[in-house]
């Protein structure tokens, strides 16, 4: 079990994630978990469980873009050892500013769980198309101009 | 950090698992070749760093209370 400031909470063992090599702007972060938090869905939360205790807002990509869509390198699937693509979630970071219309999701880079063994890692796609920084929500700018 | 000089389809070797060779030098870039392990990413440093601003920003990021984000999402 572990406790974090996070209202305190605790995650029993079986729930850690383990990311070898942490994370872009976090590598020493080698513990995560997923906190689903009712009032934020389809939002979790993927929180550090070592220090720093960020927490990063990450989604179900498919929710939000339905055509999206990659492959992972053999590399990256041998890292995951995953055997069969069932067994890992997929997660988008999103980002949220100040003006939380303007937030946005990261389909450059998304994170791949294994249900199973509890390794994850961000996956940076090469050749991809999809944006770091992928608008959320589609909703006329402030200027009455219709955005992507 | 370390300097090297080398000619074209020389190597070095970083640790004990990791090669870089210098496949082809033209005028203002360097065709680079490198073998690492699985379980070492290789990347272009600016999509690397873009990630990574990425992740720090969201890090910071600012939830909105959830009638906001209840009306944003629809």
């Amino acid at each position: 079990m572990r406790t974090l400031n996070f209202g305190e909470i605790e995650v029993p063992e079986e729930k850690i994630i383990h990311f070898k090599e942490g994370i872009p702007g976090f590598p020493q972060i080698r513990k995560f978990a997923i906190l689903e938090i009712e009032s934020l869905k389809p939002f979790h939360y993927l929180q550090s469980l070592e220090d720093p205790p960020i927490a990063l807002l990450v989604v179900n990509p498919f929710l939000l873009q339905s055509s999206y869509q990659f492959e992972v390198s053999e590399k990256e699937a041998e890292e995951l050892q995953a055997d069969k693509p069932e067994e890992i979630s997929i997660f988008a970071v999103a980002t949220i500013p100040t003006d939380p219309s303007e937030a946005t999701i990261n389909l450059m880079a998304p994170i791949l769980i294994n249900d199973r063994n509890r390794c994850g890692k961000q996956v940076i796609l090469l050749e991809s198309h999809y944006s770091v920084r992928h608008p959320l929500f589609t909703a006329p700018s402030k200027n009455g101009v219709e955005s992507e | 950090m370390l300097v090297f000089t080398r000619k074209r389809g020389e190597s070095l070797i970083i640790g004990n698992e990791i090669e870089v060779t210098f496949l082809a030098v033209g005028s203002g870039s360097v065709r680079v070749g490198i073998s690492a392990p699985r379980h070492i990413s290789v990347h272009r440093k600016e999509v690397y760093e873009s990630i990574k601003r990425e992740n720090v920003a969201a890090s910071m990021s600012q939830i909105p209370p959830p009638d906001v984000l209840k009306k944003l999402l629809g």
